[in-house]
Formats: structure tokens, C-alpha cells, sequence
């Protein structure tokens, strides 16, 4: 798995899947509790790696947290990952004179980067560590809600000047933070860096300089993530960004397509529907998994991984090992 | 008739010239009226916006100026006193995101677009319990309920909604038009939380409401024989 990261030839395709929730679901954990100790954490992420073997461990894909740093209200949820009831703030104004987040401090984000130490150690040299972080384009949607920052971006371009830069400086705390946990790597879903919520100009004027910058100075490598739209067509945005490893395409996204664009040496993960997962029989799940494998099977540079967010909880185990036993060989 | 410009209507939009895109309107409607260029002015380019949309030709920034650009020309028209929606009112719409989701932005849009189109809307806001989306249809005499959810673990909530339609005998009487980004990501996710249509974008939902209450059996909701259960 490291081989690929790094640009070493492998035997066989590496993968992983977002199972954060799902390993709450195998350990009977009540998903509340699970999202509040690190221990239950890491407990739940060893239960789906014994049905699932996977190459890439995901530390908890929990965005709102991040946002409860700066104040904001959370909704727990019963089968998923907590979301933002209430975002923390109403005006741009009230977002700048807030102080900046702690992750040293700060019980959610400790939550977050406790867990990924705790994962780090548990895995180390079996399995990369991904963590998941919002990106400095995103966070003043998690700050003032995606209306307000809509707004604010279209309409207010000092007051996003400032939101930027303290978006930044949470970004570089917390991936500094992910790197002393012991992370290995960085996926970081694009929202308003998306030609589907951001039209391309505006993108190039606002979002890729931040991202630049943010990425210039990012202590671990990153993943660009889809964030849930359709992004190969338009994967030469980003392909000038520093310190990258890859993109994780979603699953209406063509590898063909991200491949011409990028070339043959740039790690690709993908793509089959996490949200769906529950839904596939093992059949449609064995036939569409074989067909990408087919697909790809001259691409040493590409990752299985699931496209959107995370497996529903509910997800019977038996596709976790159709998986494993798909890309293992250990089927006829 | 005059010929509106609307290339330069959609270039505004589509460069969030919202300012420039508002003025061209309000001098057109004082030439024109409301009703006019409501009908032949806006809505051709809202048209044009919403193809371009199922395209992916424009983004959701653009969609959103686009549907500010509606809901500020709704809002002159009445304050004007003309409404002018070219267009008979359709009667009332409830609208709300279901019980535990809290992504307003798409909802707020689908409501700009209703408005335009002569619905009156009912907004019950997030985190809305199914049980109160059809006290609220039957209090006010609702012809269909919309029901927004972003994400697949809050979308699952809205079959507590049909659920409560079946109870009370509402089913194929009371519509349940549903969305949000992931029905749009999961095939089969309407049929599986019981809704009766969706929209891929907020500028599809009028033709999806009209669709609906339009069918046989679809009546305002406090006018049903014998009343609800």
C-alpha cells in the first residue's frame, strides 16, 4: 500500500472502504458513546477489519465536529455521524472575532485526533490511516451555514477574505495535529472547490488560491475528495495543486476520463456508491466490482474505494467480505 | 411585442451580476407590468437555467442567484399589490426538511421556485417530525407536501411520513413530492421512502408539484371525503 502511495509497483489492488459508523453497528456500541470515546472508536474500526481486511483505515468522518469547535449546536444521530443542528454563527463578523479552534484543547477535535492516534497504533504497519478534514473552501459553510456562505462568497469578498484565512489556520492546526497522531494521509472533500457548486471562474479566483496555499503548507499529503458530485471532467483544476496524492473520484465519475486528464501516475480511488452499499445484493455488488476491476485492470495507480460518504450503518457484514474476497483473489 | 433581452438576463445570473439582473426586470416591469415579464422575460431564462442545470452546465452558486433573482421579483410584485404570476393560484404547499436534517439552502430555493409559480408556501423549517407535516397539510387545507432531506440516514426519516399518510387513509389522496442531494445518488431511494416524485433541481419542483396535485385522485388535504382518520 505504501509501495503505491509512493510509486512502487504492488500485487494487487489495494482498497478501502468508509466504514466509520458501520463499526459501531459490529460492536454493538451505541452510536452516541461511539462518537465520544476513542477506545469504542478503534474497537469498532478492528471489528470491520476483521470481516474486511482493508489496506486504508478511515479515522472518524465526523465534519460537524469541527464545527462544534467554533460553538456549533450538534445533532446526534441514531445510525450515522453526528450532524450541525445549529451553526455557530450569524454573521461573518461574529465567525472572525471568535478565537481560532484548538485541537490541543478542544474536546472535539481531541475526539478526533485521539481517535486517529488510537487507530495509528492499533494499525501501524499493517494499514494506511486516513483522515478525513474539511477543506478551508468548506469550513465557513460549517461556520454560518451553506446559505450564509453562499452569500458571503458571491456578494462580500472581504468578509470571505477573512473567513478564508481563519479557515486556513484551523486547517494547518488540525492536519499538523492528524501528523503527531500518526496519520498517514489526509482526504479532504471539495464542496464550494466543485465546478457543481461553484462555477469554474469563481473557482479559479477564489477557491484554488486558498487551497494552494493550504496545501502548500500541509504537513501530510491529501486526497481531494469528489464531495459528492461528479468531478473528472474537471480533475485539471486541481491536478497543479501541491502536495497531493490522489483524487477519490465518485461513483457517476469515469476513471478513463480522470485518467486522460491526469495521466498515468497519479493515484485514483474509486468508486462504486458508498450510500448504496446496503442495497446491493451480493450479486449486483460481485457483478459491478468485477466490471470496475475489469476496468482497471492495466491501472497500477488505481485505489478501490467507496465513492460519496460512508456505508450506511446498517450495511450486512457478508458485502464487507464479497469485497475482500473480490480483491484478495480468494474467489474462483 | 417587446423582446426582452435574454441572454443578458442569463449572463447576469450566471455572473451573479444579482444587482444588474434586478434592475433590467424592474424597468421592464414598469414598463410591462409584473405579470408580463414574469411570464416572458424571467421565467424563459429560469427555463434556460434549469436545462442548463441537468446539463451540469452551471453550478448550484448559479442556481441560487438564480433563485434569488425570483424570490425578489415575487416579493416587488406584491409589494406593487400585483402578484402577477401569470397564473391562477395553485393553492398551499408544506414544505419542510425532515426530522433530524438540517440543510436548509435547498428547501429555501424549492420555495423561491413555488412561489414564482403561484404556490403558497408553508414552511415548518428543519427538523420537522413527520406527524406534524400532515397535522400542518390538514389544518391549512394543503393540496401536497415537500419534504427535503440531504443526507441517506435523514432521508430514511420521510417514511415516517408515508407511514402516517397510510394511517390516516391520505395515501394517493395528499401528495409527498420529496428531494435533496441524495435522492439524486440513490436509485430507488423515492419508491423506498415512499415519495411520489422528485426533482433533480429546485427549478424542476413547480412542474413536479403541478404533476402531482394534478393527478386523479389528488385533493386539498382538509377536503377529503369523511375526513381524515
Amino acid at each position: 500500500m505504501a509501495a503505491l502511495f509512493s510509486g512502487g509497483p504492488y500485487d494487487r489492488p489495494p482498497y478501502g472502504l468508509v466504514c466509520c459508523t458501520l463499526g459501531a453497528t459490529l460492536t454493538s456500541a451505541a452510536v452516541e458513546e461511539y462518537y465520544a470515546n476513542p477506545g469504542l472508536y478503534v474497537r469498532g474500526q478492528r471489528a470491520v477489519c476483521s470481516y474486511l481486511d482493508p489496506d486504508i483505515v478511515f479515522t472518524p468522518f465526523v465534519f460537524a465536529f469541527e464545527a462544534a469547535a467554533f460553538g456549533a449546536e450538534l445533532a446526534p444521530q441514531k445510525n450515522s455521524v453526528p450532524n450541525v443542528r445549529k451553526p455557530p454563527f450569524r454573521s461573518a463578523r461574529a465567525a472572525l472575532e471568535h478565537p481560532d479552534s484548538d485541537p490541543g484543547s478542544d474536546p472535539f477535535l481531541r475526539f478526533l485526533t485521539d481517535s486517529s492516534a488510537d487507530c495509528a497504533e492499533a494499525f501501524r504497519g499493517e494499514r494506511i490511516v486516513a483522515a478525513p478534514i474539511v477543506a478551508p473552501t468548506d469550513l465557513p459553510a460549517l461556520l454560518l451555514g451553506i446559505e450564509g456562505w453562499m452569500e458571503i462568497l458571491l456578494f462580500r469578498p472581504e468578509d470571505a477574505e477573512g473567513l478564508f484565512s481563519k479557515a486556513r489556520r484551523h486547517f494547518a492546526a488540525l492536519a499538523e495535529a492528524y501528523r503527531s497522531a500518526g496519520v498517514s494521509i489526509l482526504v479532504m472533500p471539495m464542496m464550494f472547490a466543485n465546478p457543481r457548486i461553484l462555477d469554474e471562474e469563481s473557482i479559479r479566483r477564489l477557491a484554488l488560491p486558498v487551497l494552494e496555499a493550504a496545501l502548500r503548507d500541509c504537513p501530510l499529503p491529501v486526497v481531494l475528495h469528489h464531495g459528492g458530485t461528479a468531478f473528472a471532467e474537471r480533475i485539471g483544476l486541481y491536478t497543479g495543486l501541491p502536495n497531493l496524492a490522489g483524487f477519490a473520484l465518485g461513483a457517476q465519475d469515469s476513471f478513463s476520463r480522470a485518467r486522460d486528464i491526469t495521466g498515468p501516475d497519479t493515484v485514483l480511488l474509486g468508486n462504486i456508491s458508498g450510500p448504496c452499499f446496503d442495497v446491493y445484493t451480493r450479486d449486483s455488488l460481485s457483478s459491478s466490482l468485477t466490471a470496475l476491476l475489469e476496468d482497471r485492470r492495466n491501472d497500477r495507480r488505481w485505489i478501490f474505494a467507496n465513492g460519496g460518504a460512508e456505508l450506511p450503518a446498517w450495511t450486512p457484514p457478508d458485502r464487507l467480505t464479497l469485497v475482500r474476497d473480490i480483491l484478495q483473489g480468494r474467489l474462483p | 411585442m417587446t423582446d426582452y433581452d435574454l441572454d443578458g438576463l442569463l449572463s447576469d445570473i450566471l455572473d451573479a451580476r444579482l444587482d444588474s439582473a434586478l434592475g433590467r426586470l424592474s424597468v421592464a416591469a414598469a414598463r410591462d407590468g409584473y405579470p408580463r415579464i414574469i411570464h416572458d422575460y424571467l421565467e424563459p431564462v429560469l427555463q434556460r437555467t434549469g436545462r442548463m442545470w441537468m446539463e451540469g452546465t452551471i453550478s448550484l452558486a448559479q442556481s441560487y442567484i438564480a433563485g434569488k433573482v425570483a424570490e425578489r421579483v415575487l416579493e416587488e410584485a406584491l409589494e406593487a399589490g400585483r402578484p402577477g404570476l401569470g397564473g391562477q393560484p395553485r393553492g398551499i404547499a408544506v414544505l419542510g426538511n425532515i426530522e433530524d436534517d438540517f440543510h436548509a439552502l435547498g428547501r429555501r430555493m424549492v420555495a423561491s421556485f413555488l412561489r414564482l409559480d403561484g404556490w403558497e408556501i408553508l414552511d415548518l423549517g428543519n427538523d420537522v417530525a413527520p406527524g406534524r407535516f400532515v397535522e400542518a397539510a390538514l389544518d391549512h387545507d394543503a393540496r401536497i407536501i415537500g419534504v427535503s432531506a440531504m443526507m441517506l440516514s435523514t432521508a430514511l426519516n420521510i417514511r415516517g411520513i408515508r407511514d402516517e399518510l397510510d394511517r390516516r387513509n391520505l395515501s394517493g389522496i395528499l401528495p409527498m413530492a420529496v428531494g435533496g442531494a441524495v435522492f439524486n445518488l440513490r436509485p430507488g431511494l423515492v419508491e423506498e421512502v415512499g415519495g411520489d416524485g422528485t426533482a433533480a433541481s429546485a427549478m424542476d419542483a413547480p412542474a413536479l408539484f403541478r404533476s402531482l396535485v394534478e393527478s386523479p385522485d389528488a385533493r386539498p388535504a382538509g377536503g377529503t371525503e369523511g375526513g381524515p382518520v
